[in-house]
């Protein structure tokens, strides 16, 4: 260990001492007004763009120049190394997500403020999501019903993909990793015609199963997967805008000898931005999301589709500027229709669907420059249990100084899925799992404490420390529970009692003039359940993600970054069920662990970026591959390379 | 707004509108039927409380089904005469043997003759031949029925429940098998799920000839 605490204490001073020698040809002017990105405009947490230091409710920023340090190789590794307390383990085969306490059923994903249909276990199939055209990610803790609706309950993950470049860009890139042989390949083509703008971008990944050993409990299969977009902006006027978009994505796994699933997708939408005036402005969005899954079944080499999830959302959304007020109030409304079509629905009537309405409308007051108070309100009705749900939220920032407090109060909840109400499916030929037509809504009460201080230590080195505190009172969380039908043992969907999720962030990010970056967050978190009752989250308790990196620019044709990353879990133990009846449980214990990543990105003439990294430096391997364990065999390398075509040109 | 403004975002709204069709992939499937072919059987074995036995020695094969009962694993509905039975991916004989050959086809299989060597295996008895309950697994016991089932067939599908959801190999494998009788039948597994969109395993999609190498129909 002490080896290991050399080694890097060695790469940090490395790179310190590079810095200062480079430090007479750093020229300070070129220094980055704002390299913690406290400037950076961000839109969830409110649905109207305001910079980070001017929200109520704490909002991360994932850009996409971290993106680009730690050299991830897909959105779920992303999440894991920047977010502590974000955690990604596995379910029958398939992954599933915690953050917070919160199971991936609670956290909503979007992509530019919209839904993504389908589910892969208990989210969005995440392998739909490209890395290298995000702009960057924002993800809001929390409570965020009174926004978003149904799932925002845990918190909001919403992807923003990349603006239109000033003249037309064009990037071809290549990355391999080794572990398990993935090959990635990307290309985007972004130009100006007029007042058009396109934006064409393509992903092919091809991927190996990676072997675990005898030891493994997980299974793990080979993958393909294709994804293409195309978003046209047209700016007819200066105040009235039109984007439509297009997308299609194919993912086949190849699950075993017999039959190969397939993963398909097509989407399409078409927003209208109106700046009515100065003060006023208006979007009207439609978007269509169709996701399917089906089995090529090698034997007859037929593909024959098993599941189909559509949904049409219409949107309206109003944001009016009012000085005199000191205010800005943004209203909207919402309409989709979900349909799906599965397996896991009885024969009979495979198909079901449901119609969603809600308005919403928030109030965001700012009375003086070291006051904001957002108030807001939100109702949704769901169509197939005929029930409507009212959620409300207050947040308020207090600036002094250079210091913010922010205290804020919402309630969310999760409406009962289709699967969830209706599913009528004979598990594995071996037992049956029934539906719940009468299942009342996940809920939750969310209370944020928060305290941000930024500012500068010296002329050239710029900080921002922030630590949260939050509690859940979350009611009628629905699992499955035991039935007995017909004489034969069954599972049924079910709310269960109430649980209490409590827990603190706290974040330190440094940047000095230099190069030299360095980013600490830690998340705890503590389900607080009844005497007796069973903690079904797996949270970890504590974990801690870090960065230090430093970033130089030699000459105009050569520059790197160096970054050092990494993530600890701390040790849980994991409730599951032994029997059918509910009552005998076993806890199995899974080891903490960390794991350290050092990439390296070389730019060459501009637009040449030569990546590469070496994941899990110090080779560590779980005793054994369950549901929570890291999937790693020892130390991974990869190497990638990225054109910009437009810097030669 | 000028015209070609208009007609440009009507362009835009139709495209979009386009795409938007209620079901957008529905040609990219297959039809899930696939037709029973001269030479096949396919039955349904999914019940873990049934055997589905098959009478090679009549025209075409006669398929009756049997019922056991859970608690008193009695079963009921045995035909007179058969040859072989499915319970899954189960399979028992009425006093044959059999081997795994390396054929993929049964013509293949005729082609080449009776193997010179052959490793027979004959049914194996067993207080817990066959589970017939599953639904208990959660609760960490199985409800099983005594008898007896041939392993050297059962090879045509091997299940590892190592890991959730189980794997899953076929063994296409022509199976040679020397009846009671004496006379020869030669059965492979074609397919093991069932054809309609559910794609169900345990439905079972069999190539068959009997008799074979039978000289007096040569």
């Amino acid at each position: 260990m002490l080896k290991k605490l050399y080694i890097i204490y060695g790469i940090g001073l490395l790179s310190y001492s590079t810095s200062y020698a480079d430090n007479d040809a750093v020229d300070s002017t070129l220094w980055n007004k704002d390299p913690l990105g406290l400037e950076t405009v961000v839109v969830t947490a409110t649905r109207s763009p305001k910079t980070l230091l001017d929200i109520p409710v704490v909002t991360r920023v994932i850009t996409a120049e971290d993106i680009q340090k730690v050299d991830a190789t897909n959105i779920k590794d992303m999440l894991q190394q920047e977010i502590p307390g974000l955690e990604f383990s596995y379910s029958m085969g398939q992954q599933v997500l915690n953050m917070g306490g919160y199971d991936g059923n609670n956290i909503l994903f979007l992509v530019d403020g919209e839904r993504m249909a389908g589910e892969s276990m208990d989210n969005v199939d995440f392998s739909r999501i490209n890395l290298s055209c995000i702009e960057r990610i924002e993800i809001v803790k929390g409570a965020a019903s009174t926004l978003y609706g149904s799932s925002a309950m845990g918190g909001v993950v919403n992807i923003i993909t990349k603006s239109p470049s000033d003249n037309w860009a064009a990037n071809v890139n290549s990355r391999y990793e080794g572990a398990t042989k993935e090959w990635r390949h990307g290309a985007s083509a972004d130009f100006n015609l007029g007042k058009f703008n396109s934006l064409t971008t393509f992903q092919m990944t091809d991927a190996d199963a990676i072997d675990l050993g005898e030891n493994s409990s997980l299974p793990t299969y080979g993958n393909k997967s294709y994804n293409i977009k195309e978003r046209v902006i047209w700016k007819i006027s200066d105040g009235l805008k039109l984007t439509g978009r297009l997308g299609g994505f194919f993912r086949e796994r190849e699950s075993s000898t017999v039959s190969h699933e397939r993963y398909r997708d097509v989407n399409d939408g078409l927003k209208v931005n109106w700046a009515i005036n100065a003060r006023q402005d208006i979007e009207f969005s439609y978007s269509f999301d169709q996701y399917d899954k089906s089995d090529l079944n090698m034997l007859t080499d037929k593909d024959i589709r098993d599941y189909s999830n559509r949904q049409n959302i219409g949107r309206v959304l109003y944001n009016a500027h009012l000085p005199l007020w000191k205010s800005q109030l943004t209203a909207g409304a919402d309409y989709m229709n979900d349909y799906l079509m599965t397996y896991q629905f009885s024969a009979d009537n495979n198909h079901r669907s449901q119609n969603s309405y809600d308005v919403f409308a928030q109030w965001d007051y700012s009375p003086s420059d070291n006051w904001s108070i957002i108030g807001g309100i939100r109702y949704d009705y769901f169509s197939a249990a005929n029930y409507g749900k009212p959620t409300w939220k207050v947040a308020a920032m207090h600036k002094i100084g250079k210091h913010q407090i922010r205290a804020s109060y919402a309630s969310g909840f999760r409406a009962p899925s289709l699967k969830e109400l209706y599913m009528d499916f004979f598990m594995g030929g071996i037992f049956m799992i029934y539906g719940n037509p009468d299942l009342k809504c996940e809920t939750n009460h969310n209370l944020s404490l928060s305290w941000t201080n930024y500012g500068s230590i010296s002329d050239n080195l710029k900080y921002c420390l922030t630590a949260t505190g939050y509690y859940n009172f979350f009611n009628n969380y629905i699992t499955t529970a035991t039935v007995v039908r017909d004489g034969k043992t069954g599972q049924m969907y079910t709310n269960i009692t109430d649980q209490q999720i409590a827990g603190a962030d706290a974040c330190a990010q440094f940047h000095h003039h230099n190069g030299l970056g360095a980013k600490v967050s830690y998340a705890f978190t503590k389900n607080i359940v009844k005497k007796g009752q069973p903690d079904l989250t797996a949270a970890r308790p504590h974990s801690l993600t870090w960065r230090i990196d430093y970033d130089h620019q030699f000459s105009a044709n050569y520059g790197f970054n160096v970054a050092l990353s990494g993530r600890f879990l701390s040790a849980v133990n994991v409730t599951e069920y032994t029997s059918s009846q509910l009552d005998e449980m076993t806890k199995t214990h899974y080891d903490g662990y960390s794991l350290w990543k050092l990439s390296l990105s070389q730019k060459f003439a501009k637009g040449i970026k030569l990546n590469c990294a070496a994941d899990n430096i110090f080779g560590y391997k779980p005793k054994a591959y369950y549901a929570n364990s890291p999937v790693t065999l020892g130390t991974t390398f990869t190497v990638g390379l990225s054109i910009d075509v437009q810097s030669f040109f | 707004m000028n015209v070609r403004k208009n007609i440009i975002m009507l362009g835009m709204v139709s495209f979009v509108g386009l795409f938007s069709a209620c079901d957008m992939l529905e040609p990219v499937y297959d039809s899930p039927e696939v037709a029973v072919q001269k030479g096949q059987y396919y039955v349904d074995a999914t019940d873990y409380a049934k055997w589905v036995y098959i009478n090679l020695h009549t025209p075409t094969p006669t398929i009756t089904t049997s019922d056991i009962n859970p608690d008193d694993l009695s079963e009921k509905g045995v035909p007179d005469e058969w040859d072989i039975a499915h319970h899954r991916y189960d399979v028992k004989t009425n006093g044959a043997v059999a081997v795994m050959t390396e054929y993929q086809s049964i013509e293949a299989l005729e082609a080449a003759g009776m193997p010179e060597k052959a490793n027979w295996v004959e049914d194996e008895d067993s207080e817990q031949s066959i589970t017939v309950d599953m639904s208990h697994m959660m609760e960490g016991y199985l409800i099983y029925a005594p008898g007896h089932k041939n392993k050297e067939i059962g090879k045509w599908v091997e299940v590892d429940t190592s890991n959730m959801p189980p794997a899953y190999t076929m063994h296409g494998n022509v199976m040679l098998l020397r009846l009671a009788d004496g006379t020869y039948a030669a059965i492979q597994l074609a397919n093991f799920m069932s054809t309609d969109n559910y794609q169900i395993k345990g439905w079972m999609t069999v190539n068959y000839k009997y008799p074979l190498f039978d000289k007096n129909n040569e």
